[in-house]
């Protein structure tokens, strides 16, 4: 993997664990760490500690030399996410990321790449999980999180350059929402970026096509809070 | 007493059916704030869908940026 400047990023040099809250020694470290949630994440607040549908995520850097102490392989905590398990007719389960952290030294170094793939091959192992939302996700979160899709989905060549069409094939939407775990607004926004990619900007009937098309997409978003909030002025009254 | 009580019970009157001419005056006019106001709001719904179209270019773009080193 490359990091924005381009230097390599070892992944075996971190180690990813996954806990549950019900865990006396996951559910201790977790009220240790828990505080820098208050003060980076915007709006953030502790969550019930009892309720056993809360899993936990924890990113380690591993650091093999040998220390003063003569000690060898010490783990630093580089971050941590937090996710939630919604059931999901009939019998699966949606894992919902609710809070994503790194550390304030160790952002924008390629390491949210890290814990978000570790937290989506874990979920990959895990048949019952049908889809990894994210519970209102901020700008920087959704950087990382295209990011890390669109590289997953160019990994398996679901988009192809010849795909810049209006509609997404229904048979490649399926196999991504399958095999990647993704939530159908996700994999359009991926396709829309996708097919920005392959539309020639000098193009001018391709470009005005590509927004027309977008434009209708935020439409569609825009007149549905519209209603909203009209109901909302009328159930006021 | 009792022309007291009668010029107290004409002026109550008036003032109710004045309230009612004011009230009845103001939803007219809240009728007519509405109709003005769908315009208003088309056009702010219009701005609105261009701003978002520009901040979603834009920050298409800086992710196919650094795609371009990703890939």
């Amino acid at each position: 993997m490359l990091l924005d400047d381009g230097r390599a990023l070892l992944t075996e040099q971190h180690h990813h664990h996954k806990g549950n809250l019900t865990e006396p020694a996951i559910r201790a470290y977790h009220a240790l760490i828990r505080i820098f949630s208050l003060w980076t994440i915007d709006g953030a607040q502790y969550f019930d500690d009892d309720d056993d549908r809360w899993e936990v995520y924890l990113l380690f850097e591993r650091d093999d030399r040998v220390h003063h102490d003569g000690s060898r392989c010490k783990y630093t905590s580089v971050g941590y996410c937090t996710v939630y398990r919604f059931f999901a007719p009939p019998q699966h389960i949606r894992l919902r990321i609710s809070q994503f952290l790194m550390y304030p030294p160790y952002q924008k170094r390629g390491y949210g790449r890290v814990l978000l793939n570790g937290i989506y091959q874990h979920c990959y192992s895990r048949p019952e999980i049908t889809e990894v939302p994210v519970e209102d996700p901020s700008p920087q979160f959704q950087r990382l999180r295209d990011m890390v899709d669109l590289l997953n989905i160019y990994s398996d060549g679901s988009f192809t350059p010849d795909m810049v069409s209006d509609t997404i094939p229904a048979q490649v939407m399926d196999a991504i929402q399958r095999k990647r775990k993704l939530w159908r607004g996700q994999i359009r926004r991926c396709y829309e970026i996708h097919r920005l990619r392959f539309t020639p900007v000098d193009d001018i009937e391709a470009f005005t096509n590509y927004r027309l098309w977008i434009k209708k997409r935020i439409f569609k978003e825009v007149a549905s809070l519209v209603c909203a909030r009209h109901l909302e002025v009328l159930n006021g009254c | 007493m009792r022309t007291t009580s009668r010029g107290l019970e004409w002026l109550l009157t008036r003032v109710r059916f004045g309230l009612r001419l004011q009230h009845f005056g103001s939803q007219i006019w809240r009728v007519g704030g509405e109709d003005s106001t769908a315009e208003d709001e088309a056009a702010k719904r219009k701005q609105e869908i261009d701003r978002v179209w520009k901040e979603d270019l834009e920050e298409y773009r800086a992710l196919l940026l650094k795609l371009q080193l990703a890939l």
